[in-house]
């Protein structure tokens, strides 16, 4: 009893650090702010019913990626099919423009266009690992998918972002 | 002289190779412009990309309020009447908001969505609230008015503060707009004396040869519901298992609005 009290205390102290790279993690997962803005919130709330999983001690933000993934895979993506209705497009995510450089802005823009624009499992993964920073072994944990998986994703996630960014650079010049 | 994989390579770019694949790589690397061109095809700059992730940050919404959960895992759950159905409504109200606010313009609701009729929609979506959803709302009557006015505007036809918060078993919470089939649609938020959240929910109708209606009652998602028609629009007042008080509530309301 203890120790699922201190594991909701845990989540519950530990949800607003992380909150708004859990959010970049829905964007990932969901590639649209009002979605990613939606998961993320029930995801909080789902991982603070579900902290008497949580290993004190553990990494959180591991785990309440795990969590959310499983969400939106589960239950959010998979009603959006069920209906019928497909799953929405790659919304145009924009960003805050550094105003001394605007040439990296549009660079920066245009990373983001293009990692976004992938495929939503190698979206995800390339999030976790390039991202995120994760170990494959750790990305294939939250994604709960073997290792190769991992690698396979990336692969084609490397060959498809090294050809347009490169295109795109021959276009700044 | 061996034909290393997208994935080996991968691994070795991004530092996981094991010690005896990066040894056979840089070791036929120098001899190999194959080799050397595949690697290039497959190279990206991970901290570009991790810099225009880190600005995102930046756009990240506050924290939401969360309700104040007490006790354990367990606890919370016990405390949920409709048990772990709950816990899958929370998550599916994502999607349902998102598909209301954003669906019907992205051109993937076909012709299954209309004929499924916007009611669905909406009591799909209000089957997914609970008391935590709305109970924390405390605004004040000016922000009420202010937020009034607002999808008063998105639907462009006006809304009394007043004639919401004349029945009494119901206390207004919220207004906001919604969307459906590039209609916005406008949901009114209240939670009956019993905690049960209820919505009028309003859009205007899609055929403007709509003939006004009297109010019908019918079950929806496990909820009691009265709809009607009346100057253009369409209504939806769902919420609860109460068969009185949404029957007073929508007499009520279709006589004012």
């Amino acid at each position: 009893m203890m120790r699922e009290k201190r594991a909701l205390e845990d989540v519950r102290r530990g949800l607003p650090p992380l909150f708004p790279r859990l959010w970049r993690y829905c964007l990932a997962l969901t590639s649209n702010r009002e979605r990613a803005n939606d998961l993320a919130q029930a995801a909080c709330v789902h991982a603070l019913e579900k902290s008497k999983h949580f290993e004190p001690g553990t990494h959180l933000d591991r785990w309440l990626f795990r969590l959310t993934q499983r969400l939106w895979l589960n239950q959010l993506r998979a009603d959006a099919v069920r209906a019928g209705r497909g799953l929405l497009p790659v919304e145009e995510i924009d960003l805050p423009d550094n105003k001394s450089d605007p040439h990296a802005n549009l660079y920066a823009k245009q990373v983001l266009s293009e990692v976004v624009g992938l495929p939503e499992a190698q979206r995800v993964t390339v999030m976790l690992v390039y991202v995120e920073g994760h170990s494959y072994r750790e990305a294939a944990d939250i994604l709960e998918i073997p290792i190769g998986t991992v690698m396979s994703r990336l692969a084609a996630a490397r060959k498809t972002l090294a050809s347009r960014l490169e295109r795109h650079e021959k276009k700044l010049g | 002289m061996r034909q290393f994989t997208d994935e080996e390579l991968t691994a070795y770019l991004d530092g996981e190779a094991e010690p005896d694949l990066v040894k056979e790589i840089d070791c036929e690397f120098a001899a190999r412009p194959d080799l050397n061109q595949r690697l290039r095809d497959l190279d990206i700059d991970r901290d570009e990309i991790a810099g225009a992730f880190h600005r995102l940050l930046d756009t990240a919404p506050g924290m939401p309020d969360l309700p104040e959960f007490e006790g354990t895992g367990d606890a919370v759950a016990g405390a949920r009447s409709s048990g772990g159905m709950r816990v899958r409504a929370i998550a599916a109200m994502a999607a349902c908001v998102a598909l209301l606010a954003l669906g019907a313009g992205a051109g993937y609701l076909v012709s299954e969505t209309r004929n499924a009729g916007w009611r669905s929609y909406v009591a799909a979506y209000q089957a997914l609230y609970v008391g935590g959803t709305l109970s924390h709302l405390k605004s004040s009557p000016a922000e009420q008015v202010s937020e009034l006015g607002r999808v008063s505007k998105a639907l462009g036809r006006p809304f009394d503060l007043a004639a919401l918060q004349h029945i009494e078993q119901l206390d207004y919470k919220r207004a906001q707009t919604l969307g459906f089939e590039g209609r916005p649609l406008v949901q009114l938020a209240f939670m009956s004396k019993l905690g049960a959240p209820v919505a009028l929910c309003i859009i205007r109708s899609g055929e403007a040869s709509s003939r006004d209606m009297e109010v019908r009652y019918e079950m929806l998602e496990g909820m009691r519901a009265a709809w009607w028609r009346g100057n253009g629009f369409e209504y939806l007042l769902i919420g609860g298992t109460d068969a009185e008080l949404i029957r007073t509530a929508a007499t009520y309301f279709a006589g004012v609005l």
